[in-house]
């Protein structure tokens, strides 16, 4: 036995032995209170974004910017909006099963990085804060969200070994 | 040193599809006529331009540093190749539902070709990333 190694069949049946284990694991919130703080945190600031986001769309609220209804870079918002709305969704779900939440945090990295260079390249001519406060608002706090998924990912505490 | 890896042939020619579709924007970035800017819509175009040029310095370092990873540790190479490929598709998504109003890539034959032959590109590296992630290696 000594030096020998399993096989997928074997390994396959050893998880399954531990299966029931696994499934009670991984509903237990087993996570520091950093973590917990930061996804609470990365949850509370996606949601508020989209909540304005949606009342602002559907003519609830008056409009902060007065041009910004008719301009080509609400359809930059709106695709922006979905984007971080199913990111937190699988984030979340994620990290509720505990199944490759640091893959998931690599993947929420680069699309948030990607999207502020896009922001920086293309709308930093239109950062201000008194004409256009939620646009600047939402460019200029997406590199602190950025900050929040990475540590998230550091201090993300992965008990089963999934990723 | 290629067959240690243990990596199927469909992941060497999806990597070389890769490579090839990727020389290929190169050129067609650095190569870009001054008429592409005569257009009704050069600040579109300017603005995809402008986009490129920064993805451009991506693409030129991962196409020299992805191999040296490769060869290195296979274990960094499928956290490379899933963090590249989530950005490929990234870009895509961002080019086609969010800055399709904002961008407009330049009319010319090669660029068309491209923006054709990307969903393949993108299928390579979806492929490439499954095989580093689900197939036992030897060299593992």
């Amino acid at each position: 036995m000594v030096g020998r190694k399993l096989d997928d069949t074997e390994i396959g049946a050893i998880l399954e032995a531990f299966s029931e284990s696994r499934e009670a694991k991984a509903r237990v919130t087993n996570q520091t209170t950093t973590f917990r703080i930061l996804l609470a945190c990365s949850s509370v600031y996606v949601s508020a974004f989209l909540i304005i986001y949606t009342f602002y769309e559907i003519n609830l609220v008056q409009p902060l910017e007065a041009g910004l209804i008719n301009e080509d870079f609400l359809t930059v918002l709106d695709g922006r909006a979905n984007i971080m709305f199913w990111l937190l969704v699988l984030m979340n779900m994620s990290a509720y099963f505990n199944i490759a939440f640091k893959i998931m945090c690599l993947i929420a990295v680069i699309v948030m990085l990607n999207a502020t260079v896009d922001n920086l390249v293309l709308f930093t001519g239109l950062v201000s804060f008194e004409e256009r406060p939620y646009l600047t608002l939402f460019i200029l706090s997406r590199p602190l969200f950025l900050v929040a998924i990475i540590w998230m990912g550091i201090v993300y505490n992965s008990a089963l070994a999934d990723d | 040193m290629v067959r240690d890896l243990g990596l199927s042939k469909i992941f060497w020619a999806a990597m070389a599809v890769t490579y090839f579709f990727l020389v290929l924007s190169m050129y067609a970035i650095l190569t870009l006529p001054e008429s592409a800017f005569d257009a009704d819509n050069a600040e579109h175009v300017m603005a995809a331009v402008r986009l490129t040029y920064v993805r451009l310095a991506i693409v030129a370092v991962s196409l020299v540093g992805y191999p040296i990873i490769l060869f290195s540790s296979l274990k960094y190479a499928k956290y490379v190749t899933i963090a590249l490929t989530a950005w490929a598709i990234a870009v895509y998504i961002d080019d086609h539902l969010v800055l399709y109003r904002i961008i407009e890539y330049p009319d010319r034959g090669v660029v068309l070709f491209i923006q054709s032959i990307r969903p393949i590109f993108l299928v390579c590296l979806l492929w490439m990333s499954f095989e580093l992630t689900f197939t036992k290696s030897k060299a593992r």
